[in-house]
C-alpha cells in the first residue's frame, strides 16, 4: 500500500487486527450474502462501532456491494458509525416513561453527564443514547446499560442511579439459567412424547411446596435474581430433611411488573410483592415449610388497601381472563420438560396425528381469531391464502418486533412461555406447508432472545424441530434473526427486507407476501400473541375460542396497560371488556387522587380516545369507530396532568425519526406535522393553524406508502377530534391546562396552601419559598415549569394560569 | 383486453399494464418524479396518485399510478380532491428540497403547489437543488452493476452517496446518475479532459475522430473487457461512428461543427 514508516505500521498492525476479528465472525456465520445484518450485528458488538474499514471487509467477505454494506449500517440505530464508550447508558422515551416524565430524567442524565443525547464523555467511558421503548414500561421511567435496568427514576434520582451503573453493579445481567442441561429424550412419535408427559408429571408432583420467582425483565430490574439466589441458599441450609418438598423456580413475568420483584409460593398461590433478597430465610422457613404467609409482603389491594393472600383474588388479577398467559408466570420458561409436563405440545402431536392441514386452517378460521399484531386480519384467510399460492416451498415468520413503545405484550409472552409461540409457529407451517421459519425478535429485548433461542435448541433436540417431526412426514425448522432497532422493520414488508439482510424499508404491496414473500416465496407472517393463540385454540378447540368475545373479535386480548394507573402490567380480558373496567377494576383508577383524562390506545398508530368514550367494548370495530385501534393491545393511561396537544406532538416526533425515508408524505410531511404542532405548545399558532394541521396530517395519511405514515396521523386527528378546546385553549388563550407546555404554563401557589412544605422540597431550581406552615410563593422568574410541585401537593394548592392570568392575578393583587 | 373506467371514459387496456401507462396512452397529464423507464418502480415519491375504486360506490383508495395495474370494472380517478390534496402537499414538501429545480417548479406550476421556502439547506443543497430522494441515481447505478452509491441513513437525515460519504472506489464515472437526476443534484464537471463527481476525477479517453472527450477511460476499460470491444472502437464519438459506417456504406458524410457535437454528446446539458 503506502511506504512503510513507524506510525503507518501501527496502523497496519490495528487494521490487521480488525481484519482478524471481522474474520472470525465471517467464519462463524458464513459467508452467505443474507448473513450481512448478522455478521455487521457481531461486528459492531464486537468492536463497538462499525468503522468504514469493517464495513469494506464485510463487503469483500460476503460478496455484497460497499454501498449495500454501507446502506444497512446506516439504517439500523443498534448499528453505530461512530465510536462509542465503554459503557451505553439508554434512557427510555417510550410513551409509558414519557408520560411518567422520561423527559425530565433524560434532560437530568444530560446535565449529569455534560454531554448530549449520543455523545461521549471525555473520558470515553459513557455514551448516552434515548431509545423506545425497552419492554419494562411498567416501571417507567427507566434507564438501561449493560443489561442492568433502572426502573422508577425521577429526575432527582438520576445521579446516583449513574453511579451505580458507573460501577457496574452487573446483578441484573446474569443469564437466566445458563446454558441448558436438561436431559431431553428423543421424541420419534406422539407416544414418546405422551410417555414422556407422564414421566415428568410423576416428578412434578414431588415437592409439597414451591416458590416461583419472577424472573422476568421487570422483576430482575428489581433484584429478582438475588432473591432466587438467597432462596435456593437457605433451602440448601436447612439441612437434607427439611430440603425434600421445598423447591424455587423461576418462572416468566407474572404481568404484574410494578409491584416486583414477585413471588409466588405454591400450592397456597400465596402471593408476595416487592421481596428482598433479605426476606428470604423467613420464606423459607414460614412460607415454604409451614404454609405460613407473612403478611408484610402481601399485596395490598389498591382501592381497599386490604392485604390480599392468594393472588386470583387480587382485583388485578380477579378481573382477567388469561387464557393465552395460562403458563406466564407458572413454568419455568428455559425447562422443555416444564412445558411438556403442563400439557404442551399436546396440541401438536393431535394435529399432525389426526388433522389434515386444510382441517387446521378451517379450525383457525371458525375460531375467528384475527392477527394480534396490529391490523386484525383474520388469521385463518390469510394461512388459506398462503397454502393456495403457486410456489413450491412457503415460509412462515414470527414478528417479534414489537417496536410500540410502551407496549410489552410479547416481550413478556416469549419470557414466560416460548415454547407455545413455537409450537403455534410449527402448527401454522404444517397447515399451510411451510419447512422452514423465522423468528424475528428486536434487539432491545435480550431476555426474549435468550429464552427463544433456547427454547428452539430444546425443541430442535427433542426432535419438535427437524426433520419428520413426531415420526409424521412433516419437516420445519426456524432460524433466529435480531432486530437492528427500527420501529418500521414491524411493518411485514420492512421485516422481510430486514430478514433478507437489506435495509428495513417497506415495498409497496401488492403483491402480498402471502403470495410472494421472503425471498419471493409465499410467506406468512404472524405476531408472537397470534401464534400463541392459535396453540391454544387447538388445545380447547374453535367452538370453545369463539365463545368468548364479541361477535366480530373473538377470544382475549393482552394489554399492557402503563401510564398513570394505579396498578400497571400485562393484563389479558376477554374481548367486549369496556375500557372503563380495565382502567378502573384491573388497573385499580388513577393514582394520586388525579382525574383520568383520555386513554391511548394502539400505540403511535393508535388514537386518543376521551374519558366520556370509555364505555366502549375492546373490539377492533368499536375502537376504530371512536378513532383509535386495537393495534397490539398498548393501553396509556392519562391523567388531568397530560396535554393533550405534547402527547400528538410526541407521537409525530417519535414516527417523524422512526420514518423510513422512502416516501415524501411521511418523510417530511411528518417533521412539517411535528414543527406546526410545535407552534401550537409554544402559543405561537393560530385558529387557521389547526385547520391547517388537519389538513396536513389528512394528505400524509392518504399519501403514504406504507402503514406507518398511512396511520402516523392517528395520534393528531383522534386528539383533534375529541380534545379539541384543548388545542383551542394553547391557541385563544395562550394556556396549556394541563401545565405541561412551558412556555405557556404559569404556575400560582393560591389559598389552598398550608405551608407543608413539599413543594419547596420538590423543586429543582428552589423557586419556591416560604416558611412552614404559612402560605408559599413562587419566583417567577427562576421557575423552569417542570411541574414537580403540582405533582407532589396533596391539596390542589396550585394553579395552572396562562402569562396573561397570572399578570391579571398580580395587578389584582397590588391594586 | 381489460376494460376500465378513468375519469369517467371507459379505456381498454392490456394485462398488467400500469394506471399510469394507461392514462398517459389516452392523453392525461400525470405528474411523476421517481418514475424512470429503465428501473423497476418503487412507488416513493407519490406524486403520480390517483383515485381508485374497485366498484363505483365503494370507498375510494389512494394509490400511485406507477404501480397500481389495470383491474377490470376500476373505476380511476386522476383529479379527485383527494389526489390533488396530496399532489399539493407532495409538491409542498419536494420543493423544500429543491426550491430552484427547473423540472419541480414546471410540475408545480401545473399541479399547483406553493412553494413555502427552502428548509433544507445545507452545504451540499446550496443553490436550491437538493436532493429529493427519488432514488432514481441509485437505482440506476445498481442497474448499470456499478453499486457505487447507495441511500444512506434513514428517514428525513437519508443522504445518496458514496459508502461512509466517501468518493466511492466502485464508481466508473458513466455520468448515469447526473443525467437522471431531476433536480440537478448531483455535480459532475468536465474540464480539460477530466470529469469530476462523487468527489472522483476521471482521465476521459477522446475520440479516435474528432477529439472529442468521449468515456472516462476507468469505463471505457471496463466495458471493452465486457463487452470485447476494443476502446478505440468503444470510445469513437457517436458522430463518428456514424460517419465512419456511413463512409462504409458510401452515403455523404454529414458536416459537423464542434459545437454542434457537443450538443448531441452524450453529455448534454449535464456539464454544470
Ligand atoms: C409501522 C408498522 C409497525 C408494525 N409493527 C408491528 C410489530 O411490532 N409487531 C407485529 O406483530 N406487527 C406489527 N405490524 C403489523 C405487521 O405489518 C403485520 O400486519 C403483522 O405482523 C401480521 O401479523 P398478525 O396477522 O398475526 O397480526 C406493524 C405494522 C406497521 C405498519
Ligand atoms: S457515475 Fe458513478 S455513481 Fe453515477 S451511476 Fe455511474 S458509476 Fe454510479
Ligand atoms: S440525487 Fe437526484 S436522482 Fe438521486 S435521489 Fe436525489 S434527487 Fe433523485
Ligand atoms: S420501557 Fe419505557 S416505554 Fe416501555
Ligand atoms: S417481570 Fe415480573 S411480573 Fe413482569
Ligand atoms: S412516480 Fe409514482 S410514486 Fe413517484
Amino acid at each position: 500500500m503506502t511506504a512503510m514508516g513507524a506510525p503507518v505500521a501501527s496502523i497496519d498492525a490495528m487494521s490487521s487486527d480488525t481484519a482478524k476479528r471481522v474474520d472470525r465472525i465471517l467464519q462463524k456465520r458464513g459467508t452467505q450474502s443474507e448473513q450481512l445484518i448478522h455478521v455487521l450485528q457481531d461486528v459492531n458488538d464486537e468492536l463497538g462501532w462499525l468503522p468504514l474499514e469493517s464495513l469494506k471487509l464485510v463487503a469483500d467477505g460476503l460478496g455484497v456491494p460497499l454501498s449495500r454494506v454501507a446502506s444497512v449500517s446506516t439504517f439500523y440505530k443498534a448499528f453505530s458509525t461512530r465510536p462509542r464508550g465503554k459503557r451505553i447508558v439508554r434512557v427510555c422515551m417510550g410513551t409509558a416513561c414519557y408520560v411518567r416524565g422520561a423527559r425530565e430524567v433524560t434532560e437530568e442524565a444530560t446535565r449529569e453527564l455534560g454531554i448530549q443525547n449520543g455523545e461521549t464523555t471525555a473520558d470515553g467511558e459513557m455514551t448516552l443514547e434515548t431509545v423506545n421503548c425497552l419492554g419494562a414500561c411498567a416501571l417507567g421511567p427507566v434507564m438501561v446499560s449493560g443489561g442492568v435496568v433502572v426502573g422508577h427514576l425521577e429526575a432527582g434520582a438520576v445521579g446516583k442511579a449513574l453511579e451505580e451503573l458507573k460501577r457496574g453493579n452487573q446483578e441484573g445481567a446474569r443469564a437466566l439459567g445458563g446454558e441448558s442441561v436438561e436431559q431431553l429424550p428423543e421424541l420419534k412419535s406422539p407416544e414418546d412424547l405422551q410417555s414422556w408427559r407422564n414421566q415428568t408429571r410423576g416428578r412434578a408432583s414431588g415437592p409439597v411446596r414451591q416458590a416461583l420467582v419472577c424472573a422476568g425483565t421487570g422483576c430482575r430490574a428489581a433484584g429478582a435474581a438475588k432473591v432466587s439466589e438467597a432462596l435456593a441458599r437457605w433451602i440448601e441450609a436447612s439441612g437434607s430433611e427439611a430440603r425434600v418438598g421445598r423447591e424455587v423456580k423461576e418462572t416468566g413475568c407474572h404481568g404484574f411488573c410494578e409491584k416486583g420483584p414477585l413471588v409466588v409460593v405454591r400450592p397456597e398461590e400465596t402471593l408476595y410483592v416487592g421481596v428482598k433478597e433479605s426476606d428470604a430465610s423467613e420464606i423459607v422457613e414460614r412460607t415454604l415449610a409451614r404454609g405460613e404467609p407473612i403478611s408484610r409482603l402481601l399485596c395490598a389491594d389498591a382501592s381497599s388497601r386490604k392485604r390480599v393472600l392468594r393472588w386470583p383474588e387480587l382485583p388485578f388479577y380477579a378481573e382477567q381472563r388469561r387464557v393465552v398467559l395460562r403458563n406466564a408466570g407458572r413454568i419455568d420458561p428455559a425447562s422443555l420438560t416444564d412445558y411438556v409436563a403442563s400439557g404442551g405440545y399436546d396440541a401438536l402431536s393431535r394435529v399432525l396425528r389426526t388433522m389434515s392441514p386444510e382441517g387446521v386452517i378451517e379450525e383457525i378460521a371458525r375460531s375467528g381469531l384475527r392477527g394480534r399484531g396490529g391490523a386484525g386480519y383474520p388469521t385463518g384467510l390469510k394461512w388459506k391464502r398462503c397454502a393456495e399460492a403457486v410456489g413450491g416451498n412457503r415460509v412462515i415468520v414470527c414478528n417479534g418486533d414489537e417496536g410500540d413503545p410502551g407496549a410489552y405484550m410479547d416481550r413478556s409472552l416469549i419470557e414466560a412461555d416460548p415454547h407455545s409461540v413455537l409450537e403455534g409457529m410449527i402448527i401454522g407451517a404444517y397447515a399451510i406447508g411451510a419447512t422452514t421459519g423465522h423468528i424475528y425478535i428486536r434487539h432491545e429485548y435480550p431476555l426474549a432472545l435468550e429464552q427463544m433461542g433456547r427454547a428452539v435448541s430444546e425443541a430442535r433436540r427433542a426432535g419438535l424441530l427437524g426433520r419428520a417431526i413426531l415420526g409424521s412426514r412433516m419437516d420445519f425448522d426456524v432460524s433466529m434473526t435480531r432486530g437492528g432497532g427500527a420501529f418500521v422493520c414491524g411493518e411485514e414488508t420492512a421485516l422481510l427486507a430486514s430478514i433478507e439482510g437489506k435495509p428495513g424499508r417497506p415495498r409497496p404491496r401488492p403483491p402480498y407476501p402471502t403470495e410472494r414473500g421472503l425471498f419471493d416465496l409465499p410467506t406468512v407472517i404472524n405476531n408472537v400473541e397470534t401464534l400463541a393463540s392459535v396453540t391454544r385454540i387447538l388445545e380447547m378447540g374453535a367452538a370453545a375460542y369463539a365463545a368468548i368475545g364479541t361477535e366480530r373479535s373473538k377470544g382475549t386480548k393482552i394489554f399492557s396497560l402503563v401510564g398513570k394507573a394505579r396498578n400497571t402490567g400485562l393484563v389479558e380480558v376477554p374481548m367486549g371488556t369496556s375500557i372503563r373496567d380495565l382502567v378502573e377494576k384491573v388497573g385499580g383508577g388513577v393514582p394520586r387522587g388525579r382525574k383520568l383524562k383520555a386513554v391511548q390506545i394502539g400505540g403511535p398508530s393508535g388514537g386518543c380516545l376521551p374519558e366520556s368514550e370509555l364505555d366502549r367494548p375492546v373490539d377492533y370495530e368499536a375502537l376504530g369507530d371512536a378513532g383509535a385501534i386495537m393495534g397490539s393491545g398498548g393501553i396509556i393511561v392519562m391523567d388531568d396532568r397530560t396535554c393533550m396537544v405534547d402527547v400528538a406532538r410526541y407521537f409525530t416526533e417519535f414516527l417523524e425519526k422512526e420514518s423510513c425515508g422512502k416516501c415524501t408524505p411521511c418523510r417530511d410531511g411528518l417533521r412539517e406535522l411535528r414543527e406546526n404542532l410545535e407552534t401550537v405548545t409554544l402559543g405561537r399558532a393560530t385558529a387557521g393553524g389547526l385547520d391547517e394541521i388537519e389538513e396536513m396530517a389528512r394528505a400524509i395519511g392518504l399519501g403514504s406508502l406504507c402503514g406507518l405514515g398511512r396511520t402516523a396521523v392517528n395520534p393528531v386527528l383522534s386528539s383533534l377530534r375529541h380534545f379539541r378546546a384543548e388545542y383551542l385553549s394553547h391557541v385563544e388563550d395562550g394556556k396549556c391546562p394541563a401545565g405541561v407546555c412551558r412556555e405557556l404554563a404559569r404556575f400560582r401557589v393560591n389559598e389552598r396552601c398550608n405551608g407543608c412544605g413539599l413543594c419547596r422540597e420538590a423543586c429543582p431550581v428552589n423557586a419556591i419559598s416560604g416558611e412552614t406552615r404559612s402560605p408559599h410563593s413562587i419566583a417567577q422568574e427562576s421557575c423552569v415549569r417542570c411541574g414537580a410541585c403540582l405533582d407532589v401537593c396533596h391539596r390542589g394548592g396550585i394553579d395552572i394560569l396562562s402569562g396573561r392570568e397570572l399578570e391579571e392575578a398580580a395587578m389584582e393583587v397590588a391594586s | 383486453m381489460i376494460e376500465l373506467r378513468l375519469d369517467g371514459k371507459l379505456v381498454l387496456a392490456a394485462e398488467g399494464e400500469r394506471l399510469l401507462d394507461v392514462a398517459r396512452r389516452v392523453g392525461l397529464r400525470i405528474p411523476t418524479l421517481c418514475d424512470h423507464p429503465a428501473v423497476e418502480p418503487e412507488g416513493a415519491c407519490r406524486l403520480c396518485v390517483v383515485e381508485v375504486r374497485d366498484r363505483a360506490e365503494g370507498p375510494g383508495r389512494v394509490v400511485p399510478s406507477c404501480l397500481e395495474r389495470v383491474q377490470p370494472g376500476l373505476d380511476v380517478r386522476t383529479g379527485s380532491e383527494d389526489v390533488k390534496l396530496v399532489r399539493r402537499t407532495v409538491m409542498r414538501l419536494l420543493l423544500q428540497r429543491a426550491p430552484d429545480s427547473a423540472a419541480l417548479r414546471s410540475l408545480a406550476e401545473e399541479i399547483g403547489g406553493k412553494s413555502s421556502g427552502a428548509v433544507w439547506v445545507s452545504e451540499e443543497n446550496a443553490g436550491g437543488a437538493g436532493c429529493v430522494l427519488c432514488g432514481v441515481c441509485t437505482r440506476l447505478c445498481a442497474a448499470g452493476g456499478h453499486h457505487a452509491i447507495s441511500i444512506q441513513g434513514r428517514g428525513a437525515e437519508s443522504r445518496v452517496s458514496g459508502p461512509g460519504g466517501e468518493p466511492p472506489d466502485a464508481c466508473t464515472g458513466c455520468g448515469v446518475c447526473a443525467r437522471a437526476c431531476p433536480t440537478g443534484h448531483i455535480q459532475l464537471t468536465e474540464i480539460a479532459g477530466v470529469r469530476r463527481i462523487w468527489g472522483r476525477r476521471f482521465e476521459m479517453i477522446r475520440c479516435g475522430g474528432c477529439g472529442e472527450a468521449t468515456l472516462p477511460r476507468e469505463l471505457a476499460e471496463l466495458e471493452s473487457r465486457r463487452l470485447g470491444v476494443t476502446l478505440v472502437e468503444l470510445t469513437h464519438c457517436p458522430t463518428c461512428k456514424r460517419r465512419s459506417s456511413a463512409e462504409k456504406f458510401g452515403e455523404l458524410p454529414a458536416r459537423r461543427t464542434r459545437e454542434g457535437l457537443s450538443e448531441s454528446g452524450p453529455m448534454k446539458g449535464v456539464a454544470r
